[in-house]
């Protein structure tokens, strides 16, 4: 593969951070393929087929694609496509996406303690301070928000993790 | 036939059934006014909810929510100059200067109109093709319908974004997720990383809402939660508007069959659909000053093809099983967890079913545009309303769905871990739907290819049938790639402003 050029990052649409997690994302994919066409040699005849097929186009479609990221040809630009604004900090942005998926993913090991009810409660109070709510609307909203989703767990059936530290507590 | 259609009439208007059309109408009211999520976000919302339901129900209630999604997304196009959802992106070019002098209320009553109308047609369209489904269906064996669906997820993939490589990725590593869990031929568990959640492969659910929900959310507030920082009034004009769509009865009905002819092409639908309206109504138009100004024509015409597709698009979904678009990749799934499995089965026994899809788009068009009529003040606030203060109510709902699924932690985890990978994907470039489509065709292509090599070996590559498709798939991919490989790259989408719900692509 040829060597990476500043020519050949600037002909690319998107922001250099972008386009280095574009390049990350596309090799990530082409080594999951070759280690599907790997591990896929151990299954039996009938489970074989098909993953191997998936995987050898796979690693074909991944390899023509990393090519095309490298060389700065793809992704090109267009209307309803999903480039980026360019006037955003996109240091910024991936900063904040990952402060909120940081916070959701806290949200979940929470419902995995401390059962979905009460994760739920202070997750919605703590959003909403977070984006200048006073502490009266944040607990009105998530007791609101808690008790509908009580009811529909009593009226519908619906099932809610209790959580397992509750669940030994208790 | 017509026993059939009016059969199914008589069965969607009993009160339980009617509820249901009518819930899911509201829902795709509200999700298509809540700037920032679309069609697909509201169906893999309400797919947890159909799973215990009877299928005329679960039917009505998920094509009652995609049919007025369309006619809903236009507030924030005309008010706030933002599209509400990628159908609606063209909408702005004329809606949003008609609402900054004053004529929004014009605007947006011959939009919902136009999307009425439009929908009401691409319901007469689907109609129209149901007697030549028949024959056409029951001439194609398993080969044919494997190089079909080949076909399909090829133009999916390469039509779908402005970069076929990745969109092949994209729809390859769907198939490749569809292969985790048990093999359908022989029972082996296959990279199921010794998990006992992955026994039964990914839930689609939770991979839907990770994939087109979750990355909304982290899109709008990762730009700090502002859909757009100026707003117009309402206006005037709502009988104006209502004039404007009378007196452009042919405009309307060829954008709508122009609507349902591209959505029942895969790939293509919400991407391009009110582009190349727009573009076609500016070409054809002899006085062509106005456009971008706020010309009404500019707003009837995407609007009465982007509700249209949907009675295209329903075309190949329930004839073949191939779903075209990202949204009836999850309508297809969801018959089938409901006991409906669309395809050649369908068309044959159970026409009934087919014209409760029909009477569905048709009724709730009808009650989408009569509640977007008479709610507008209302419903206007809530498209106002601040994305941060939707979203933790939204992610509670999401992830109560998603756990819903197969009742296990590894839902949530599997929604996350899709939410982010759906996040980068749509900065990048990489386009969503065909990884979706993929996802849920990969049972479904991996029984057909088990059948066909066990029955033919190769040979079933040399069946007419089998030549004429592949042939057709693979000048399809190579001249779609053609023309894409010699288009002059633009750094800016058409309206110079990202889709905040840039779903179904």
């Amino acid at each position: 593969m040829s060597r990476e050029t500043p020519q050949r990052a600037s002909r690319s649409l998107l922001p250099v951070w972008d386009r280095n997690v574009l390049l990350g994302l596309v090799t990530f994919g082409l080594l999951v393929f070759i280690a599907m066409w790997l591990t896929s040699a151990g299954f039996m005849p009938g489970a074989r087929m098909y993953p191997r097929f998936v995987a050898g186009v796979g690693v074909l479609v991944a390899a023509l694609a990393l090519w095309r990221v490298w060389t700065g040809k793809e992704p090109r630009g267009g209307a309803g496509h999903e480039l980026p604004g360019r006037d955003e900090s996109v240091r910024d942005v991936y900063t904040r996406a990952l402060k909120l998926v940081a916070s959701i993913a806290l949200y979940y090991l929470g419902i995995l303690l401390f059962g979905f009810v009460l994760a739920t409660a202070v997750y919605l109070v703590a959003f909403a301070r977070r984006y200048g709510e006073s502490w009266l609307r944040s607990v009105v909203v998530a007791a609101v928000c808690v008790t509908l989703v009580y009811v529909l767990d009593k009226t519908i059936d619906l099932f809610l993790p209790k959580g397992l530290l509750l669940s030994a507590l208790f | 036939m017509l026993d059939a259609a009016i059969s199914a009439l008589g069965i969607l208007l009993s009160p339980q059934h009617f509820g249901y059309l009518l819930a899911g109408t509201a829902v795709g009211l509200i999700i298509g006014i809540l700037p920032g999520l679309g069609g697909m976000v509201g169906l893999a919302l309400l797919m947890p909810l159909t799973y215990g339901l009877d299928p005329v129900s679960g039917i009505a209630m998920l094509i009652g929510l995609t049919s007025v999604t369309t006619v809903a997304d236009t507030y924030t196009s005309v008010l706030m100059g933002v599209p509400g959802s990628a159908a609606s992106q063209a909408t702005v070019m004329d809606g949003y200067p008609m609402a900054q002098r004053g004529e929004g209320a014009r605007a947006l009553s011959a939009s919902f109109l136009a999307s009425m109308f439009g929908g009401l047609i691409g319901a007469l369209v689907l109609t129209v093709t149901l007697p030549f489904a028949v024959p056409m269906v029951l001439a194609l064996g398993t080969p044919e319908l494997l190089m079909l669906t080949f076909l399909a997820l090829g133009m999916v993939a390469v039509l779908s974004g402005q970069n076929p490589y990745l969109g092949m990725l994209s729809a390859i590593s769907g198939l490749a997720i569809g292969t985790i869990g048990s093999a359908p031929s022989s029972g082996t568990f296959r990279f199921t990383f010794g998990t006992d959640y992955l026994l039964d492969g990914v839930t689609l659910t939770s991979l839907a809402m990770g994939l087109f929900a979750i990355p909304e959310m982290i899109a709008v507030l990762s730009r700090g939660g502002a859909i757009a920082e100026e707003r117009a009034e309402i206006g005037r004009g709502w009988l104006q508007g209502i004039r404007d769509v009378l007196s452009h009865k042919l405009l309307v009905f060829r954008h709508a069959l122009i609507g349902a002819l591209i959505g029942f092409l895969p790939g293509l639908g919400n991407s391009i659909i009110d582009w190349v309206n727009y573009g076609i109504v500016v070409k054809t138009a002899k006085d062509k000053s106005q456009f971008g100004r706020g010309d009404i024509r500019g707003v009837i015409a995407p609007e009465s093809a982007t509700n249209a597709k949907e009675g295209g698009a329903l075309i190949p979904t329930l004839m073949f099983g191939i779903p075209g678009s990202g949204s009836m990749a999850l309508l297809l799934a969801a018959m089938v967890i409901m006991g409906v499995e669309p395809g050649p089965t369908l068309i044959v026994s159970h026409m009934d079913l087919v014209f409760v899809v029909v009477w569905s788009i048709a009724i709730a068009n009808i009650i989408g545009t009569a509640v977007a009529f008479s709610l507008s003040g209302p419903i206007t606030k809530l498209a106002f309303m601040p994305f941060s203060k939707v979203m933790p109510i939204l992610l509670l709902l999401i992830s109560l769905g998603s756990f819903q699924s197969s009742q296990h932690m590894g839902d949530l985890a599997v929604l996350l871990l899709f939410g982010v990978v759906g996040w980068v994907m749509r900065r990048t470039g990489i386009p969503r739907a065909p990884l979706l489509i993929g996802f849920v065709l990969s049972g479904l292509i991996e029984q057909y290819l088990w059948q066909v090599m066990s029955r033919y070996g190769f040979e079933w590559l040399q069946r007419p049938g089998v030549i004429v498709i592949g042939t057709l798939a693979v000048a399809a991919v190579g001249l779609s790639i053609y023309s894409k490989s010699r288009t002059k790259p633009r750094p800016e989408t058409g309206t110079g402003q990202e889709s905040v719900g840039g779903v179904g692509r």
